[in-house]
């Protein structure tokens, strides 16, 4: 085990507030060179969780660079503008709010002295809202812990549904603002006992509304939020079938003998974890079938077996033979088009999982619970799949691949390539960088990693702040006979007296091979023009996943300008322009040519 | 001092060492917000509960060895 794993093991044995404190300690000493996250810490009551934030962001993979608001003071914090909050330039901002501090004697409140919900919520979201206006940092407001008992005897318990009422109207606010999330965090207080998370000699004596030794508990729920903002998620899900999606063995029990739907054990239980599978699929996320099996009977029992929710047609890839699994992940994901670091495997077999950990350790490998009762919160429990926000293009994702495989097949017919770029009728519109689009693109530079030249992740500050200083962001979609992609495409160009410098240029996977890049040259090239350069400069830094755009700048009449182990640097001058693809139409594009003439 | 005792200065405090004679006086970094930190750091790894009247006078390694002792005389 590595020094970072030892760590967290001890951790783990005993998770204390004097162990956090050592851990945090050592894990300045054993990693210091994580990558870091800005994080502003607001509340109105007395919030000190950095230790133990730090160190499950540390578990996370990355440091958290905090600033701490004054006590009560994340109002003024929010709306003032120059603040100290607002200079920090946090990446996101937390904000823990006490029941008790929020709702001076509510505690004590009998049923009918509760107040009205809406005249708060209503004040907060126009909070949220008046800082998501100044700054693009993400918001995590955790959800209100309710009391561990309230006034009214046995059959009352009017405070603790208020409550609930409260944090549900809090989540109504936060997604009428966009950036803003809240962790769930009065669950994991409930799951663990209320009682605990209150103690009234610290509120009386320091104002302390949530009990410090429940922080390990609490930073983790927030410390996975803020994991989720920087990391990309998994794309697609990898299962094996016998004693994982169904009980029994397909081989030896036959379509009729797995137990896979219904209620009864242990069917039901594989029945559900089924369709939490299905859950994560609704999500975005792929499903695909490794299983070492026979093809004729899996197709049988998928067939025979219509009363389980899992259907053939909601496997993205099958890899169904005999061959080692570690084989089955690299076609899958050499199909699917993504990385294997976007794929998680599951299997119940632990030789299966060591096996794929050691061949594709970019794999996130788990074994499933001994217990299939225990499937579907397992799932749930895997931080793999978090993504904050869930965009139109994301819900999208497995019916896009699903028609991308139609367009294959396609292809294979086409009586040549040409033609069948004419037969797609592709539509490509460029548009700025605007507050409609720039979750999108914010996304896409996040997670791009094939056709991406320089894989260089901006934050949002920083692209807010090259846009100040001159640069142009676009997006650009693409819409063809099959219907609209969305944004499939970002580029930062910064601009240097007669030189535009192409920063940022990439592609989402789900269209390379259909000449769109050149199209976008085409059009980036005529910005530069408009912009008075005549030299276009671009960069090819390579890394592990890049390959696919290694040949860009040379296919395209880019002269190698300088190369070293960091990449390479190419120009062109502007006096000849990169032709658009006739079979690309650039939307936009006449009625700008028409107005220069 | 007992070992583990001493480590939870060392930890919750942040220094290297401490002694019978430290106390809010003379560890800069026993501050308002840290006392509480060790507070709690103590009664968890000790398993005890202070009063909450107690609490506030619990400002040195000796006051704090001596309220550890009512509760556990074996410390």
């Amino acid at each position: 085990m590595d020094a970072l794993g030892q760590i967290f093991e001890g951790l783990d044995s005993n998770p204390c507030l004097s162990e956090y404190a050592a851990a945090a300690r050592k894990l300045r000493e054993a990693a210091p060179g994580m990558p870091e996250l800005r994080v502003a810490v607001l509340s109105n009551h007395t919030f000190e969780i950095e230790t133990a934030l730090e160190v499950e962001c540390a578990r996370r993979g990355f440091r958290p660079v905090f600033y701490q608001a004054g006590y009560d003071q994340y109002r003024q914090e929010l709306l003032a503008s120059g603040s100290g909050l607002e200079s920090f330039r946090p990446d996101a901002v937390l904000i823990s709010l006490d029941l008790e501090s929020t709702f001076p004697g509510i505690s004590a409140a009998e049923a009918s002295g509760l107040p009205s919900l809406s005249e708060w919520l209503e004040g907060f979201q126009a909070l949220l809202a008046a800082w998501r206006k100044r700054s693009p940092a993400a918001v995590f407001v955790h959800d209100f812990i309710p009391p561990a008992v309230s006034a009214g005897g046995p059959a009352g318990a009017a405070l603790f549904d208020w409550t609930m009422e409260l944090n549900a109207g809090l989540r109504r606010a936060a997604s009428a603002v966009e950036g803003v999330f809240v962790p769930a965090v009065a669950q994991a207080a409930c799951a663990d006992g209320l009682t605990g998370w209150r103690d009234l000699r610290f509120w009386y004596l320091a104002r302390v509304g949530i009990n410090p030794k429940k922080f390990p508990i609490l930073a983790a729920n927030l410390a996975r939020c803020l994991a989720a903002l920087r990391r990309p998620a998994a794309k697609c899900v990898v299962f094996d079938l016998d004693n994982t999606v169904w009980g029994g063995i397909l081989g030896d029990a036959g379509p009729q003998g797995i137990r896979c739907a219904g209620t009864e054990y242990p069917a039901g239980a594989y029945a559900d974890f089924q369709r939490a599978l299905l859950a994560l699929r609704s999500r975005g996320i792929l499903l695909a079938v490794a299983s070492k099996n026979d093809w004729p009977l899996v197709e049988e029992a998928f067939r025979v077996r219509d009363d389980m929710p899992l259907r053939p047609e909601h496997i993205a890839a099958w890899e169904v033979h005999w061959n080692p699994k570690p084989e089955s992940l690299e076609r899958i994901a050499r199909k699917l088009n993504i990385g294997l670091d976007s794929l998680v495997f599951l299997d119940d077999n632990p030789a299966e999982v060591d096996l794929v950990r050691m061949a594709c350790p970019a794999v996130r490998a788990y074994q499933m619970p001994a217990q299939p009762e225990r499937f579907a919160a397992f799932l749930w429990k895997l931080e793999d799949f978090d993504q904050l926000k869930l965009s139109e293009e994301d819900r999208r994702r497995a019916e896009l691949y699903q028609l991308r495989e139609k367009q294959e097949r396609m292809a294979a017919a086409a009586t040549d390539l040409e033609s069948f770029y004419r037969s797609l009728k592709t539509v490509l519109a460029p548009e700025p960088c605007g507050e409609r689009n720039f979750d999108r693109i914010v996304q896409l530079i996040r997670k791009t990693n094939q056709f991406n030249l320089t894989t260089r992740r901006h934050d949002r500050n920083t692209l807010m702040e090259r846009i100040a200083g001159g640069s142009e962001l676009w997006g650009f979609r693409a819409s063809d006979i099959h219907g609209d992609h969305g944004l499939i495409a970002v580029a930062l160009l910064d601009f240097d007296g007669s030189t535009c410098i192409i920063d940022t240029l990439l592609m989402s996977c789900r269209v390379i091979g259909r000449t769109l890049e050149t199209a976008i040259l085409h059009f980036l090239e005529g910005r530069a023009l408009a912009r008075g350069a005549r030299l276009l400069k671009g960069e090819y830094l390579p890394t592990a996943k890049n390959g696919p755009c290694r040949e860009f700048y040379r296919q395209h009449g880019f002269a190698l300008e300088a190369e070293d182990e960091r990449g390479a640097t190419w120009a062109k001058t502007l006096d000849s322009r990169t032709g658009c693809p006739e079979w690309i139409t650039i939307s936009g594009e006449l009625t700008e040519a028409c107005a220069k003439t | 001092m007992r070992e583990d005792l001493k480590q939870v200065f060392l930890d919750v405090l942040e220094v290297r060492s401490i002694s019978d004679k430290d106390s809010v006086e003379t560890i800069t970094s026993w501050d308002s917000v840290r006392h509480l930190s060790l507070i709690m750091a103590l009664e968890e790894r000790f398993g005890v509960a202070f009063e909450a009247d107690e609490i506030p006078e619990l400002i040195s390694v000796a006051a704090i060895r001596e309220a550890l002792n009512r509760r556990a005389p074996a410390g």
